[in-house]
């Protein structure tokens, strides 16, 4: 059964489609201008306008009542915790385009517009559908402009190494995904995650031979994903790529893969969830433990800053795993546990990103044309020299560090939280301690992370400058870092709405039984309805 | 008149509008800078100095506000509960007063970034009264934590030559044992959560002591509590410093700048044990009594190893840090010898230390100031030179050193008392030898505190005079006026402590009381089935204590009638 495509279709679509008609635009009349500066301006206002259909589509929806709201015949499923991630992708994109402003040559530089803006695209588009096909179209969207903005990469430095490791690689991984993906189809008898959901819990839904064959198919969609987010045993390319690409692009990568992979790892989770209720969580917090140890050990050695920060993106990918493995833990058990580990996992998504975006933004405001910033020993005596941008930095280590009263503590918090209250009521008491093994894993391991985080720190306010290059990044570079330290601060000294409004979009994810599901539906098709007699008036 | 909570929540904010004013008045240059600090941490202390004045003692809350922070439907209902209580009210004024020192004593010492440093300090003081206002456990967290930032930078940047290796092992040492903390806190949250009326989490500390105390069956399990114990531990421990996790200690002591030393020592250390005073004690009664031995060797050792180290000292600040270390010990060992002279003498030793140690850390600020130099060896003879310092040197460690008629004295009299009474205790078979042991080595630590405090003052105070050779310092003055004003207050409290105790453990003891009640229940209960007792519900009764320290009523306490009376059971 082939999704179907229709007016609905398109109009759920309108924010993609402005970012991707504005790509082209940018790709064909930029090749007839000189300069960049109009197009900048072009892409941010093009945001707002995405910034407005997104707004729109959150009241006329009403995205964020209770329940997902699923266009069940199309490849669309747009729900709470979708919408909030394209919020999410859509504040990326907005600082991902301020920060670019001189990541590359001054000819180049409508391509890596057009190509950043595609990639915005593609990530929203990930966060909006339920369907397999049109989440690999989707994860590709992503990953083709990437190869092509590392490819355009930075002036000087040679970024080809970094660009063929990260194309190959990604490549490999996107085959594992879709193998993954052709078992899945071949149990759903359709390649929607309602249907394969549906499927599985209804008695008789799914041949049971085949059912067998979902850890299989779910080892494989998460080595892919895996990938994305750079978990160990995936994440060897991350130092390498990261430490050969330019700041922007690290950034980039440092972000954009992280929300799609986790995003879609959430969706399939919940599709098979009653299958992998017995040991699913195992595997993820095995994962979860590794993950961050991995990463945060190694971040302790690092002396360019774009390595550490590789290292620490894998760290965090480790913390974002924590949340998956309660939520999978939480299957079966209290009702509250599976969606407070979801809502934990996608508040330090948030957190997350925009402290990372925003340090990849500082140091790309303070890279010049002849060099980028890439030892720790560039930053030294930035407190005096440059004290607003060094503040940011602070902020951001701070809160990646999950030091309160920043954001990155409040998503610390309710990982935690989430961790040491997985119980079940019969059979499996162990699985208790196996979280509170876990918690205990992440809270040393956010000290430990805490001393790599602190030397960044130490080195821009308690050594005396030595090589302090003129910071020539761009303003907009230096923009989006105040903008995300705003941001950072603002989200730790209050905390409540972001996490209460990811919550209540988890909890509406946990709609499994098979009745609720039906349900669901039917109140969707009903506000469907409602959402075309508006747009029509 | 503002109301109290009105007050409080002032009290909380100013600081923080302070530091942003000092960081605007930067810009007109340091003595701006320093100005506005002065005046806003004034203002602060008169607002807290009132909120100290008006409580009324007894086990009621007092001036609490509780605001709404994450909302309800966030899914943590974390608020901004603060209020006082008797555990908090004098380390919350204590806060305060050193804060004003510690603008007075860097007012020419900091040349450098004064704006930055003042906004830091004055960051620092909104932290540490938060810490003591919080009611919500999140909210003392995150106050606990927020510490940390503002210190990290005063060390780092302000400190001495080894400034940055001190900083980060501060920071990491410290984070390091609260991130422990932290689960603990949170696994409190869930167990205690467990019993809530409506299945939400609460997070507010008033109602966690509540639901743990409600009923027997809603202790935690004892084992659990072991490991909460445990956890607490690694956090409260580190910050105290017990020994042997004091290590971070000495080196940020002596790399920081004055007034970091002055409020680390002050107030910073208290936080430690503030937080066994508030968590651990009252929320895990059993694990406290199963603990309880393990950690008062762990003070006594820290009483003498502290003692025997500063003995070896040649660098005056060190030598106070260690003093510090085996002070703190001192504390310990009060509050954990759960009965009540010993805990009031542990939390009036709280308010001591920081006034007797913080006036010491500031008293070799101003030596080096003078001198450049901290070495033992390079000084001498400064009572001529400078007679008002050594006079205020001195009234401070005889304060540290405990004689009687100032505050040293009546904390360190009560907890060892306290101490000797655990000895001989509730054990109808007599003579706990443990206990005696460890009493009898913690008041060998009190000489031995005497020894190197009054050595140290021997030798850079008196004998000949002795100056740093290769300095170009110039002529040395005595105190200026600003740093006679930052000293005076300690001095009058010191004294005052020394002379009417009873004035300051007053409100706190009914606080005490109820705080160490469910442990103290607890040992009793041990005690009387290890002997094969007739287990029976021991009523802890309570006499309307007498705070005068008088002879006639040191005696009642201390008779050995009144305590059987007490403490035996009846069989």
């Amino acid at each position: 059964m082939l999704p179907d495509v229709n007016s609905d279709t398109f109009r759920l679509l309108i924010p993609e489609i402005i970012l991707v008609v504005m790509a082209a635009w940018i790709f064909v009349a930029g090749a007839f201008t000189s300069g960049q500066g109009p197009w900048r301006l072009f892409a941010i206002v093009g945001m707002l306008f995405v910034a407005f259909a997104l707004y729109n589509q959150d009241t006329s929806l009403k995205v964020y009542s209770n329940q997902p709201l699923f266009d069940t015949s199309g490849p669309l499923l747009v729900d709470a915790i979708g919408h909030s991630m394209r919020w999410l992708a859509w504040l990326s994109g907005l600082l991902l385009v301020l920060l670019s402003s001189r990541a590359t040559n001054d000819g180049l530089r409508t391509e890596y517009l057009g190509a950043l803006l595609l990639i915005v695209a593609g990530l929203m588009l990930s966060c909006t559908t339920g369907e397999m096909v049109t989440i690999f179209v989707s994860l590709e969207l992503i990953s083709i402009p990437t190869y092509i903005l590392l490819f355009l990469g930075h002036r000087g430095a040679s970024p080809h190494e970094a660009a063929m490791k990260y194309f190959f690689l990604s490549i490999a991984s996107s085959a594992l995904f879709l193998y993954g993906l052709s078992f899945l189809y071949g149990i759903a008898g359709g390649t929607q995650l309602s249907q394969l959901q549906v499927a599985l819990a209804t008695p008789g839904g799914a041949d049971p031979v085949a059912s067998g064959l979902i850890p299989v198919a779910m080892l494989l969609v998460l080595a892919g994903l895996g990938f994305k987010i750079a978990a160990v045993p995936f994440h060897f390319y991350a130092p390498d790529v990261y430490q050969g690409a330019s700041s922007g692009n690290a950034g980039l990568l440092a972000v954009v893969p992280k929300i799609a992979g986790v995003l879609v790892l959430v969706r399939f989770l919940a599709a098979v969830a009653p299958s992998i209720a017995a040991n699913g969580w195992t595997i993820l917090l095995v994962l979860a433990a590794i993950t961050m140890t991995v990463g945060n050990v190694t971040a302790l050695w690092q002396t360019n800053v774009r390595r550490l920060m590789a290292y620490s993106s894998i760290a965090h990918a480790g913390y974002l795993l924590i949340g998956l493995a309660v939520a999978a833990g939480g299957i079966g058990g209290a009702e509250a546990t599976s969606s407070q580990g979801l809502g934990a996992t996608l508040f330090y998504l948030v957190t997350y990103v925009i402290a990372t975006l925003g340090t990849f933004a500082a140091f790309a405001f303070l890279g010049n044309d002849e060099s980028d910033i890439s030892s720790l020993d560039d930053l030294a005596g930035l407190g005096t020299a440059r004290p607003v941008i060094a503040l940011t930095l602070a902020v951001f280590m701070f809160s990646l560090a999950g030091i309160p009263p920043l954001a990155g503590f409040f998503g610390k918090l309710s990982l935690f939280l989430g961790a040491l209250s997985v119980d079940r009521p019969t059979g499996l008491s162990s699985i208790h301690t196996w979280f509170v093994v876990l918690a205990i894993i992440g809270a040393l391991n956010a000290a430990i992370s805490a001393a790599y985080y602190l030397r960044v720190v130490a080195t821009m306010y308690f050594r005396p400058a030595t090589r302090l290059t003129d910071p020539d990044g761009g303003l907009g570079a230096g923009l989006a870092a105040i903008l995300a330290a705003i941001l950072v601060i603002a989200v730790g000294v209050s905390p409540g709405t972001l996490s209460g409004r990811l919550l209540r979009a988890s909890r509406s994810f946990a709609a499994d039984s098979p009745s609720e599901l039906a349900e669901t539906i039917s109140d969707i098709e009903v506000r469907l309805t409602q959402f075309k007699v508006e747009e029509s008036r | 008149m503002l109301d109290s909570s009105k007050l409080l929540l002032i009290s909380l904010t100013l600081p923080l509008i302070g530091a942003a004013l000092a960081v605007l008045a930067g810009a007109r240059g340091a003595t701006t800078a320093r100005q506005s600090a002065l005046i806003t941490s004034l203002l602060t202390l008169l607002t807290v100095g009132t909120l100290v004045f008006r409580f009324p003692g007894g086990v009621e809350p007092f001036a609490t506000a509780n605001l709404s922070w994450l909302g309800a439907d966030s899914g943590f209902d974390i608020r901004l509960r603060v209020g006082l209580d008797g555990l908090s009210v004098w380390l919350f004024g204590l806060s305060a007063l050193l804060t004003v020192t510690c603008v007075l004593v860097s007012w020419d010492s900091i040349r450098q970034g004064a704006a930055g440093f003042y906004a830091l300090l004055l960051l620092l003081e909104a932290g540490m009264l938060g810490v003591f206002a919080a009611r919500d456990i999140i909210l003392f967290y995150v106050c606990f934590e927020f510490t940390l930032i503002p210190l990290f930078f005063l060390i780092g940047i302000w400190g001495s030559e080894d400034r940055r290796r001190a900083a980060v092992k501060f920071f990491l040492f410290t984070l390091a044992g609260s991130v422990l903390t932290f689960l603990g806190l949170l696994t409190i949250v869930l167990q205690a959560s467990q019993h809530a009326a409506n299945g939400q989490l609460v997070f507010g500390i008033p109602e966690l002591t509540q639901l743990l105390m409600a009923d027997a069956s809603h202790a935690i399990d004892t084992r659990l509590q072991v490991f909460i114990f445990l956890a607490l531990f690694a956090g409260f421990a580190i910050k105290v410093p017990l020994f042997p996790l004091h290590t971070w200690l000495p080196l940020a002591h002596v790399q920081a700048p004055t007034a970091g030393s002055v409020v680390l020592a002050g107030v910073l250390l208290k936080i430690g044990t503030y937080g066994f005073l508030r968590f651990s004690i009252p929320m895990l009664p059993d694990a406290t009594v199963r603990c309880m031995p393990f950690l008062l060797w762990l003070s006594v050792i820290g009483i003498l190893y502290g003692a025997l180290v500063a003995l070896a000292q040649k660098d005056v600040k060190r030598l106070i840090a260690y003093s510090s270390v085996s002070h703190l010990g001192f504390c310990m060992l009060g509050l954990f010898a759960l009965n009540r002279l010993g805990v009031q003498g542990g939390a009036l030793q709280m308010i001591n230390h920081g006034l007797s140690t913080g006036g010491l850390f500031a008293c070799v600020g101003m030596i080096y100031q003078r001198y450049h130099t901290r070495q033992i060896g390079e000084l001498g003879g400064m009572a001529r030179t400078t007679p008002v310092l050594a006079f205020f040197m001195l009234v401070f460690t005889f304060s540290s050193i405990g004689l009687p008629g100032l505050n040293g004295f009546a904390g360190e009299f009560l907890l060892l008392i306290g101490m000797f009474q655990r000895a001989r205790g509730v054990n109808p078979a007599g003579l706990d030898w443990q206990y005696m042991t460890i009493a009898v080595l913690a008041v060998s630590g009190v000489i031995l505190g005497a020894w190197y405090m009054l050595l140290l003052i021997q030798k850079i105070f008196f004998g000949p005079t002795r100056e740093p050779s290769s300095d170009e310092h110039t002529t040395i003055l005595d105190l200026r006026i600003h740093e006679v004003a930052a000293l005076t207050p300690l001095v009058v409290f010191i004294v005052w402590i020394g002379i009417r105790p009873g004035t300051f453990l007053a409100p706190m003891a009914p606080t005490l009381d109820q705080t160490t009640a469910q442990a103290e229940q607890v040992y009793r209960q041990g005690i009387i089935e290890a002997h094969g007792l007739r287990p029976i519900a021991v009523e802890v009764t309570r006499s309307q204590p007498d705070f005068s320290l008088s002879l006639p009523s040191l005696a009642h306490q201390l008779s050995p009638h009144s305590d059987a009376n007490k403490d035996a059971p009846r069989r």
